[in-house]
């Protein structure tokens, strides 16, 4: 029996059967990441870890005892997490040769007693400064389904290993649309929880006030398996009410954007259309906050080794840390009258849906997006839609839409602490045919 | 985690950046930016001074 094609629910149930050995699935995955050719969704194999993990489990199975509701499932994890006896480097040249982690990531030690095998880490923007996967030290992640089109980013490795059958599950982080952006172009599903609500040790930190780690899925059962083990708890889900975002979020479209979304509309009923107001100012509040938390998280060690870093990334960060308090105060505290004004909407609705990008993922020759009608870098401006949404700080998931042609996705989006709810509509989307990913093994 | 810049920028930087040239923008700074990262850190001031200007309320 081979692994190849099962989301980690079969894996793990094969495996606790004892009709999967875990050492062959590990094997099998590890035979895909050879196989991947140019992708670049891996930068480090942890072949003799994953080896080791896979074979407690079997241990685990033989002696009768329970290995946990991951047994045997490969993942990997974004290059910004911990992982024992490497070097973290958030993708940048300028950490490789810091000392190793002493210990894994919160998360990657859940993962662990749940049965889960880490088979590798993946490429990111350098210390995840950007939305496309164009790492100095490592290269592009390219588009598992389209090798001239970007991942996304920043979590772009991990989203690429996702769609192309690599590993089953894999973690990322998301400030600013760093899981939903590549997990939309990559074809697959990919949360960013309520903000704060999953644990944070030992991930390489970006902007804290929206950072947070998530999973990406090839189904929904996947990514409720997957975030329930993180969280270690599951919750219960409700009647989702949803409404469609408009105004912001219904400008700017490609057309294949504006045909699928017009498609799913027709395809769920009649769905109220709402408005969030003043996105664009809580877009470009978010946008002060990373700069200014990013910049001044690395302004000491830029003025060490600036050339060190990735040009893309460095000169961001140094503009960033020149933000002054008051601007900072300024962005942080327009806050909370945005969120006073989302919450009334989630008074009435329990999801609400948009798209996570204006279109499916640029061509790597032409790294832009239209913005009004101007050609803007895609680096930095393809958050148009998440941004705002990751200034909230609610439970985000991105999910493929069932279409023709490349990949798109839409953003099942609820209230604070609601992570349960959007999983489950993303489960109801996809039992009736409305969304699923788009995966190569 | 967010450490406080070693040295304050000037007031006013971000509301002067579209009217000062690159050199004279990035010196205001107040640290020696290396010459390679000049034009791209002047170019990231000007987006943060546009970016703050829609968060005050302006309209693209």
């Amino acid at each position: 029996m081979t692994a190849t094609g099962l989301d980690a629910l079969a894996i793990a149930a094969a495996v606790r059967a004892g009709r999967l050995k875990a050492v062959d699935v590990a094997r099998q995955a590890i035979g895909r990441i050879d196989a991947a050719g140019d992708l670049l969704a891996i930068t480090q194999r942890l072949d003799d870890r994953a080896l080791a993990e896979a074979r407690r489990v079997d241990a685990l199975v033989a002696q009768g005892r329970d290995p946990g509701p991951l047994a045997g499932v490969p993942y990997a994890v974004k290059d910004l997490f911990d992982v024992a006896g490497l070097p973290t480097t958030a993708g940048s040249a300028s950490l490789e040769h810091t000392d190793p982690a002493p210990g894994d990531a919160a998360a990657i030690v859940r993962l662990q007693q749940a049965g889960a095998v880490l088979v590798g880490t993946c490429n990111m923007d350098e210390f995840a400064y950007g939305f496309v996967t164009d790492n100095a030290r490592w290269g592009i992640t390219r588009n598992p389904h389209d090798h001239a089109r970007f991942a996304g980013g920043s979590s772009g490795g991990s989203a690429a290993a996702v769609a192309a059958g690599l590993v089953s599950f894999a973690l990322g982080s998301d400030t600013n649309g760093s899981i939903r952006i590549p997990a939309s172009f990559c074809g697959v599903y990919g949360i960013k929880p309520t903000h704060g609500s999953l644990p944070m040790e030992g991930v390489y930190p970006f902007a804290h006030t929206l950072d947070d780690i998530g999973v990406f899925a090839r189904s929904a059962g996947d990514l409720a398996l997957v975030d329930a083990v993180l969280r270690g708890s599951s919750q219960a889900a409700g009647a989702p009410h949803p409404a469609l975002l408009g105004g912001w979020f219904a400008r700017n479209l490609t057309p294949a954007m504006q045909v699928a979304l017009d498609d799913f509309s027709a395809a769920i009923g009649p769905l109220p259309i709402v408005e969030l107001v003043e996105v664009e100012r809580a877009r470009s509040a978010a946008f002060v906050i990373t700069a200014c938390e990013g910049g001044r998280l690395h302004a000491a060690a830029l003025r060490q080794v600036a050339m060190a870093y990735d040009p893309a990334t460095r000169d961001r960060l140094i503009a960033g840390g020149a933000l002054p308090d008051a601007i900072y105060a300024e962005a942080l505290a327009l806050r909370a009258v945005f969120i006073e004004r989302a919450r009334a909407l989630f008074d009435r609705h329990r999801v609400l849906i948009a798209p996570v990008t204006m279109g499916p993922a640029p061509l790597i020759a032409d790294p832009t997006v239209l913005i009004d009608g101007t050609a803007k870098p895609a680096r930095a401006n393809l958050g148009l839609f998440t941004q705002p949404i990751s200034y909230l700080g609610v439970p985000v998931v991105a999910v493929p839409l069932a279409v023709p042609g490349l990949p798109l996705g839409l953003q099942l989006i609820g209230a604070w602490g609601d992570d349960a709810a959007v999983i489950a509509f993303a489960a109801d989307l996809e039992r009736r045919g409305l969304i699923g990913a788009r995966l190569l093994a | 985690m967010t450490q406080t810049p070693a040295q304050p920028v000037p007031a006013g930087l971000f509301e002067q950046a579209h009217d000062l040239d690159d050199a004279a923008l990035v010196a205001a700074l107040g640290w020696p930016v290396p010459l390679p990262c000049v034009p791209g850190v002047a170019s990231n001031l000007r987006l943060l001074a546009d970016h703050i200007a829609i968060m005050r309320g302006a309209r693209r």
